[in-house]
């Protein structure tokens, strides 16, 4: 049976740090320094309202999209190594892009020389990703306005948007789980598994929980820390945050296999050569003893 | 003891024999594996090639363990029939490299009445061959397969790496492919995340990104029915098992 | 003694061609080499299509040679619809189609170097050396066209994508180091060449013929007539099964049979003198590629690629006019040929590939050579039967 535990829900990691940027966001601050000293040379990701995706190349032009959407980032993937030829490339997005990223650098499939020119993956929590319409739909629904969103971010294990307005507004997670593009109603893997990091926003524009995960993202920030002293300030993240990270992951991946059961159960379709996870997660899920592999989803 | 020396010195000394055959192609196929570039001569190097009509001076196809085969059947053609035959009977597998070979490829559009020999006029990819069905062990996709993807192919076959293999073996049993696959398969069952590898994966550029969407959009006029949309797609199979973060 | 050889399959050459050698105490007396690939259909399977997807589709055609098919293809539909293309996106793809012109001019030197070297470890330091050069070849392919091999980029109207400086200053930062080991590569082929003719006994004039030679341009590609080519169907040339079997045509310039490629440019555009023989088609080739990556050093130096290259005119003719698209391919001069009707589907196709037009030098370089070294003049063309029989 799977236990809805932390390795489940977060994934095996070697380290959670509060980091705080100055009165900037640490991440975008971090991207910048590994620029500006050429750890690495672009940045993929999408652009600050999400729209489109985005390759960036120079420090003083980084932005990180701030909403809970981020398509189409690996359209880019071809353009940035194939004819930018960069050999030392960061990507920024949700777990579902890192899947197909590192589906390309395994197999080799989709784009060349993919194995050997990514330097650092880091993958942000997702609430579940939502296109303009979705995010105008939702809003109505929870507060009957259409003002925009400027960002999404957690607290005390709830997902909250910052409006436009400038006012915070809690999403309810079972309003949330209606408007999300609908690929995420079956995701598992919210927490970004398959990366060096995982980044949580957190209230404060200026703090952010990073979970190193990988030897090569415990190494970059080691080395981040002796290049530019001071600029990014790291702190061991408190149990008290990670387990309301947990708890908001719990909530969400209840509502998700939820669905996963009911798609099962009633036999609708899956992609063809898909080594059918659902159905084996189905398994698992419904019996007692069994051996569980996180890595099957 | 001695048994076992004499075991192992006759295991480092095998070479995989490999040929390459082609059907109906561009050749592309072929030449893509030479585009690993300095990576193409360590692997020449350590396996042995029997037979290609580029690449060695035998006339007569020799048996071999591996067959790397592109393009698809042109059934009008006897001497496409006699490489059936030689297929059959003296490759112990068969690998369909390239759309052409895997799933008809831009031979789908192909429709024969062409001068000189306007009844050339039936192309089939070597997957919908009944006569082969036991020995096509797997399908590449791409036209051409990326040069990365043959690599790992050819190292995972080497190495006898089945977590890598199993989603080209199950490649074999589809023998159409398209763009509408990603339509079909993942955007109207719901399962696509919006990540964009197809659009990048589509060698003809065929697919494009839907920002509205937030998903791929498929232009059927420039698709060649390579298959690499549908492979490249993390929702039709996933690497197993799944890079581990410790 | 008379005798009639049938070979079938040529070693060390693309694809499965055939030929037919009437011998005479072991000499040729008439011979004819011809492609015995099945006849895809590239010609018809366009009829009915968007003009803007024939360089997408034509680029299949052949995998050694592939961004030559769609830089003509997409200059035949330009040539027709009187489509404007910007001189720098041409200018690129000149660099492309020299860019492939090295690539497979240096995979024909991998593919003969199982004549060239007698020793095994020579041959594979050799072809590492080669595939170094590629390598380059393959990157400028695959920055500006966007894949190695069937270049998505060339567009009808010129080039999708610009090339920004910094990528141009990246490919101009290891031309030097690609010229250098081109030029290595190149004095070790030309000394291997030298002691195979030797070895094989084989003199200057080995596989020489007094046929015309056709080019239309050093590097790119200038306009022709399309009357000027007609075409002999290999019914009227071979005898018995072969006739239902030979997959090319023979293609005539000005009603006569000729000679395209390295050494017909070099001969119509550089005054060269040429000694006769077959020997020189491999010195001749070898010297395109240094010329061609000189040129393309030239081209990126002194253009910038940064703007729009890419003038996306729907295409419309009025179906009858026929179009002309030209590019010297490695093999010489490649014409596509396109009439489109008013909404811009194509109503007529028409491909010459310089394999087809050698197909008759190389059957006039057979007279008179040994019938057991027929093969050596053969792949002297470096013929690609895919190509011919599209
Ligand atoms: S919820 Fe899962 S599938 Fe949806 S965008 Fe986030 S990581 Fe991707
Ligand atoms: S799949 Fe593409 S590259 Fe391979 S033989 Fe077919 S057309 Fe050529
Ligand atoms: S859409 Fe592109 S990748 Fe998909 S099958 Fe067609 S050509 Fe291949
Ligand atoms: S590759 Fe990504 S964008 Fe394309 S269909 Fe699959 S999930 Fe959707």
């Amino acid at each position: 049976m799977v236990s809805l535990d932390r390795r489940f829900l977060i994934g095996n990691f070697r380290g959670a740090f509060v980091v705080e940027g100055k009165g900037k966001n640490p991440t975008e601050s971090i991207f910048r320094l590994m620029l500006k000293h050429q750890f690495i040379d672009g940045l993929l990701t999408c652009s600050k309202t999400g729209e489109s995706p985005k390759l960036i190349l120079k420090s003083d032009e980084v932005e990180l999209p701030s909403k809970n959407t981020c398509f189409g980032v690996n359209s880019l993937l071809k353009k940035a190594i194939q004819k930018y030829r960069f050999s030392r490339l960061a990507v920024y997005a949700p777990a579902c892009t890192f899947d197909g990223l590192n589906k390309t650098q395994y197999f080799g499939i989709g784009c060349n020389w993919t194995k050997t020119a990514i330097s650092l993956k880091v993958g942000f929590l997702c609430p579940g990703l939502l296109t303009e319409n979705a995010f105008n739909a939702e809003l109505a629904d929870i507060a009957g306005k259409s003002t925009g969103v400027k960002r999404f971010y957690f607290d005390g294990g709830n997902l909250f948007y910052l409006l436009e307005d400038g006012a915070s507004l809690k999403i309810p997670l079972s309003v949330h789980h209606h408007y999300t593009n609908s690929a995420c109603r079956y995701c598992l893997n919210m927490a970004a598994k398959g990366t060096d990091i995982t980044c949580v926003n957190l209230k404060e524009e200026d703090r952010v929980l990073l979970i190193v995960r990988s030897e090569r993202g415990w190494s970059t920030l080691a080395h981040l820390q002796k290049t530019a002293p001071g600029e990014v300030l790291f702190r061991k993240a408190e149990e008290e945050l990670l387990a309301s990270v947990e708890n908001f992951l719990r909530e969400k991946i209840l509502l998700n296999i939820a669905d996963i059961v009911e798609r099962v159960e009633l036999g609708l379709p899956v992609p063809k050569w898909n080594d059918n996870k659902l159905r084996k997660f189905y398994r698992i899920w419904n019996s007692v003893d069994i051996n569980f592999e996180e890595e099957v989803f | 003891m001695f048994y076992r020396d004499k075991l192992s010195f006759e295991e480092e000394d095998f070479k995989l024999k490999v040929g390459f055959l082609h059907f109906s192609s561009c050749s592309g196929c072929q030449v893509a594996f030479l585009d690993m570039f300095e990576e193409a001569v360590e692997i020449l190097d350590t396996v042995e090639l029997v037979y290609s009509n580029m690449l060695t001076k035998r006339r007569d196809i020799p048996r071999m363990d591996v067959a790397f085969v592109e393009g698809a059947l042109c059934v009008e053609d006897p001497h496409h029939i006699n490489l059936l035959r030689e297929l059959g009977k003296k490759a112990k597998m068969v690998v369909a490299v390239g759309g052409c070979a895997a799933f008809g490829g831009v031979r789908r559009l192909s429709c024969g009445n062409q001068l000189p020999q306007p009844q050339h006029q039936t192309f089939v990819p070597i997957t919908e061959v009944d006569f082969l069905k036991t020995k096509v062990k797997y399908a590449i996709p791409g036209c051409p397969p990326n040069p990365s993807l043959l690599y790992s192919f050819l190292l995972a076959l080497l190495e006898v790496n089945e977590d890598f293999l199993l989603p080209f073996e199950l490649m074999t049993s589809s023998t159409k492919a398209s763009g509408f696959d990603i339509i079909s398969e993942v955007v109207n069952k719901g399962f696509c995340v919006g990540c964009g590898t197809c659009s990048t994966a589509c060698p003809t550029r065929a697919i494009s990104f839907n920002r509205e969407c937030g998903k791929p959009a498929f232009n059927a006029n420039l698709c060649v029915h390579c298959g690499s949309c549908l492979a490249a797609c993390p929702q039709s199979f996933k690497p197993y098992p799944q890079p581990v973060y410790v | 003694m008379k005798k009639v050889v049938k070979l079938e399959g040529i070693p060390l050459t693309e694809g499965h061609s055939g030929l037919y050698l009437e011998v005479e105490d072991g000499i040729v007396k008439r011979g004819v080499y011809y492609a015995l690939v099945p006849v895809r259909g590239f010609e018809t399977l366009l009829l009915g299509k968007d003009s803007r997807v024939a360089p997408t589709i034509t680029t299949r055609i052949c995998g050694l040679c592939q961004v030559t098919h769609a830089i003509a293809s997409a200059r035949a539909v330009e040539n027709v619809a009187g489509i404007e293309v910007p001189p720098e996106a041409e200018k690129l793809r000149e660099v492309l189609g020299l860019a492939v012109r090295v690539y497979n001019n240096l995979l024909h030197q991998i593919v003969i170097s199982e004549d060239l070297f007698p020793d095994k470890r020579e041959q594979l330091s050799f072809i590492r050396e080669v595939q170094g050069v590629r390598k380059f070849a393959g990157m400028v392919l695959e920055t500006i066209g966007g894949e190695i091999i069937h270049s998505p980029n060339v567009k009808v109207g010129g080039i999708s994508e610009p090339l920004e400086e910094f990528v141009k200053e990246k490919i101009l930062s290891e031309v030097e180091g690609a010229l250098l080991r081109l030029q290595t590569s190149f004095s070790l082929f030309k000394e291997k060449l030298d002691s195979l003719w030797k070895r094989e006994g084989f003199d200057e004039s080995f596989g020489n013929h007094n046929l015309d030679f056709f080019a239309t341009d050093l590097y790119y590609g200038k306009q022709v007539k399309f009357e000027d080519f007609s075409f002999v169907l290999p019914q009227e040339v071979v005898e018995g099964s072969l006739k239902r079997r030979v997959s090319n045509l023979f293609p005539l310039v000005g009603g006569k049979p000729v000679e395209t490629g390295p050494r017909a440019r070099a001969v119509l555009f550089k005054g060269y003198r040429p000694k006769g023989g077959v020997k020189e088609l491999h010195i001749l080739r070898g010297e395109e590629n240094i010329d061609a990556l000189r040129r393309i050093k030239e081209i990126l130096e002194n253009n910038r690629f940064d703007g729009e290259l890419w003038n996306r005119k729907t295409p419309s003719s009025d179906g009858e006019t026929v179009g002309v698209g030209i590019h010297e391919a490695p093999r010489g001069a490649n014409v596509h040929a396109v009439k489109i009707d008013k909404s811009g589907k194509i109503t007529y196709y028409k491909i010459v590939v310089p394999t087809e037009i050698n197909f008759f030098a190389v059957s006039e370089a057979l007279k008179g050579a040994p019938a057991t070294k027929a093969e050596f003049i053969v792949r002297a063309y470096d013929p690609c039967i895919v190509c011919a029989a599209h």
